[in-house]
């Protein structure tokens, strides 16, 4: 019996301390892991914007071959704040995000540092049924409408809300996952969805109709997303950090280049969204301004905005300044090396 | 079944649409494709626009309902003849515990089912507008108790038979919410007793909590509970709803399970138990380090025995703070049964490496049975005494113990419960191990 007591004891042991000592002995991590709140939302493991482009040409697992680190990818149902959590619990090192989950997140407590643009200015849509008579936002007042909260899109409908002199208290919300928005419209139990390009699928399958789009508003008005660290990550792998930026940087770089147009369609539909979906997406746009990773003066002050904004509004508690979040060191030193400085102005 | 009807119903639909398109002229089929693109004129350039053909004929229109019609029909023969059903929603849920156990001095030892739980779950009545459910909860189990020669043997017992009425509009995380449960169920008393399988972390309950020797806490009771919360904080970045204030209210018939842990199903005297539980948590944010922090009092009051005329008084208190990736729990339980005044407590200290408990985490876009590997570490002490008033008859178990998630479903648990007794001296710790699955 002494020795099941000893056998134990050493297997929590090993547990608790193994992984830690062999990871520390080595300055590089065994692997690394990567959250992207981007995903088409049809259940396939594939994430949209430049983070899907370096997960599907396996960019990172090329880059980092002879170091015998591993990439560990997580595409989350949950969206923002799955990814959120997941970042709160140490579960990944890299998150790929929306404005809106990223700053409460970061005014919850993350401590995470914003290293790259990504995924600018997508669009967010409302949809209604087919036979609805809502034509208009002002329509939507007592009306019963599906919203993911918690995401980007969140942070677009409390704009569109205040352009019409509407409250959030004004609709009745349902809080809902992206499969079951597009599910509760088709079946009419809400009056209306907001929500992104599943909108666009749900209208061409003949199932609703868009009455909004953020086309049609200020561009401040879209949604956007980033790349951002862990700032224990970033601490403990400076080095691993500066070179995973650099590959997410040529894969942009790849992504805005138009000759590459079919094959990032490609990829871009590899989630499940159709094709028809994702060019009405980015219509009349470049690939260069879709895939666009600086931090621009406009993309910074949309996030300070946003802050504001969701102050303003009680989705957050406190404010903080978007500067001292925004760690440009990474993306300065690729776009140096990559001879990108001036790519995208 | 109803996915079934609705795929056939889709079948029938698309062969029987595209035939009518196909049937229709020219004109009606551009306007129709340009109807599903509005103002789009680069995404119809991309997609190969739809031609009109050859248009069927009326014959060939109705070999294809004919066709949608028998199909039909033999999936309907198919789903009468192969299909169990119900009248009402229903989640069929089980959980199986395979244990293996030796211990010093024992004259025997092996593998035993702990306990076989199969649960039938489900919605009564579902209001989409406000969450204002109607749920029902019917299990049947196999308990974990002995019988008095120390055997077990396969007896099937009710374990939870109840209905959830959710008094509260129950949709909006920011609300507060109101249930009232009746039926048998567990009483609201204690931190373990209510916890859920997988957050036990040692493979038998705390002394305190068990039938016979403890004070019963973990029994179900038949009754009617009311529970709800107050001043809800909804972080929406995380999704991560928290209650500064839980509470629970129940009359209850106070019988509790029999001395091996049986159920009993009707109250032996005409006296009604009263039991509460209030929590505190701390009203954070989900990143905040003070998340999962919890305080909790509970109170029992009742009577036993056929006159009930035997007071039956329970009260115990608990701190808990289950954060990543460490946390504890303390709990404190006293207990009287007429002139007997009975006490235990428990500290348990766990490390969790992995992310079992991050539900964000879990539900992930990916093809295969993929699952985070999670491990368990624990360390508990527990210390019962169940007389106060005579000395040297406490015991003492500190369990050094292992909680392995392997699968979505399943766990191993490892136990070394380090036994001291006041009235016994014989070496008499224990080794356990046990396999539970849930499907």
């Amino acid at each position: 019996m002494k020795h099941t007591f000893a056998i134990i004891v050493a297997l929590i042991t090993v547990i608790v301390f193994g992984g830690t000592s062999s990871q520390a002995a080595q300055n590089k991590p065994n692997i690394v892991r990567i959250g992207s709140a981007y995903s088409a939302g049809y259940g396939k493991p594939y994430g949209a914007g430049i983070i899907g482009i370096v997960h599907a040409k396996g960019l990172l697992e090329e880059e980092f071959k002879n170091d015998g680190i591993k990439f560990d990818w997580a595409f989350f149902k949950g969206a923002g704040p799955a990814t959120n959590e997941s970042l709160a619990n140490h579960a990944i090192d890299f998150a790929y995000i929306g404005d809106l989950p990223a700053i409460v997140g970061r005014a919850g407590g993350l401590k995470t540092k914003f290293i790259a643009g990504g995924s600018k200015y997508t669009n967010v849509y409302v949809g209604v049924p087919n036979d609805s008579k809502i034509t208009s936002i002002k329509d939507l007042k007592g009306k019963r409408v599906g919203l993911f909260k918690g995401t980007n899109a969140h942070l677009t409908l409390s704009r569109i809300l205040e352009a019409n002199n509407l409250k959030e208290s004004d609709l009745k919300i349902y809080n809902l996952g992206i499969a079951d928005l597009d599910a509760a419209l088709k079946t009419k139990n809400i009056d209306a969805s907001v929500s992104w390009t599943n909108l666009l699928l749900l209208r061409s399958q003949g199932n609703a109709k868009i009455i909004y789009s953020t086309k049609q508003s200020p561009r401040d008005w879209r949604n956007t997303g980033g790349f951002y660290v862990t700032e224990k990550f970033a601490k403990e792998y400076p080095d691993i950090t500066r070179r995973i930026v650099k590959v997410y940087v040529e894969a942009a770089k790849w992504a805005s280049d138009e000759k590459n147009r079919n094959e990032y369609l490609d990829i871009a539909v590899k989630g499940g969204t159709p094709r028809a979906v994702a060019l009405e997406e980015i219509e009349g746009r470049t690939l260069k301004d879709v895939n666009d990773v600086l931090f621009d003066k406009d993309y910074v002050n949309h996030y300070a905005g946003g802050i504001v904004f969701a102050k303003e509004k009680g989705l957050i508690r406190n404010t903080f300044d978007v500067n001292t979040w925004i760690d440009r060191s990474y993306l300065d030193a690729a776009l140096k090396e990559l001879k990108l400085e001036n790519f995208w102005n | 079944m109803s996915k079934i009807k609705i795929g056939i119903f889709l079948i029938g639909s698309f062969l029987i649409g595209n035939a009518n398109l196909q049937a229709a002229d020219k004109s009606t089929v551009d306007t129709k494709v340009a109807a599903s693109r509005p103002g789009n004129a680069e995404v119809v350039a991309v997609d190969e626009p739809v031609k009109a053909e050859t248009p069927v004929t009326r014959e060939e229109l109705e070999g294809v309902r004919g066709e949608v019609a028998t199909l039909q029909e033999l999936w309907q023969r198919t789903l009468e003849n192969n299909t169990a059903r119900t009248q009402r929603s229903l989640i069929f849920t089980g959980i199986a515990q395979l244990r293996y156990s030796t211990q010093h001095n024992a004259t025997r030892n092996g593998f035993d089912l702990n306990a076989l739980v199969l649960n039938f779950q489900g919605s009564l009545k579902r209001d989409y507008e406000q969450g204002r459910n109607v749920n029902y909860l019917f299990s049947l189990a196999s308990p974990s108790g002995a019988n008095a020669d120390g055997t077990t043997d396969f007896r099937v017992s009710p374990l939870d038979a109840y209905i959830t009425a959710f008094i509260l509009p129950s949709l909006n995380p920011e609300d507060p919410l109101l249930s009232i449960t009746a039926g048998k169920q567990k009483k609201p008393f204690g931190l373990e007793a209510l916890a859920g399988e997988d957050k036990k972390p040692t493979i038998k309950l705390a002394q305190s909590a068990r039938a016979g020797t403890g004070i019963d806490l973990d029994a179900r009771d038949l009754g009617i509970v009311i529970k709800g919360d107050l001043f809800p904080q909804f972080d929406p970045g995380f999704r991560y709803r928290v209650p500064a204030i839980e509470y629970s209210v129940g009359i209850l018939n106070g019988r509790g399970s029999d001395a091996y842990g049986y159920s009993t199903l009707s109250d032996d005297n005409k006296h009604k138990d009263i039991s509460g539980r209030i929590v505190l948590n701390a009203p954070v944010d989900y990143s905040s380090v003070f998340r999962g922090l919890s305080f909790g009092a509970s109170y029992y009051s009742g009577k036993s025995g056929s006159l009930g005329n035997v007071e039956k008084n329970r009260s115990g208190f608990d701190l808990s703070y289950v954060n990543t990736p460490v946390g504890f729990t303390i709990e404190y339980a006293r207990g009287e049964d007429g002139t007997i005044k009975k006490s235990g407590h428990t500290v348990t200290v766990f490390y969790n490496q992995g992310e079992q408990f991050v539900s964000g985490y879990k539900a992930q876009d990916r093809y295969d049975d993929w699952y985070p590997t999670t491990f368990q570490p624990f360390v508990r002490f527990d210390r019962w005494d169940p007389d106060t008033s005579v000395n040297g008859n406490r015991k003492d178990i500190t369990t050094i113990g292992l909680n392995w998630f392997f699968a979505q479903t399943t766990k191993l648990q490892i136990n070394y419960n380090i036994i001291t007794e006041e009235s016994n001296q014989v070496a008499n710790n224990e080794f356990l191990a046990q396999l539970q699955y849930t499907f």
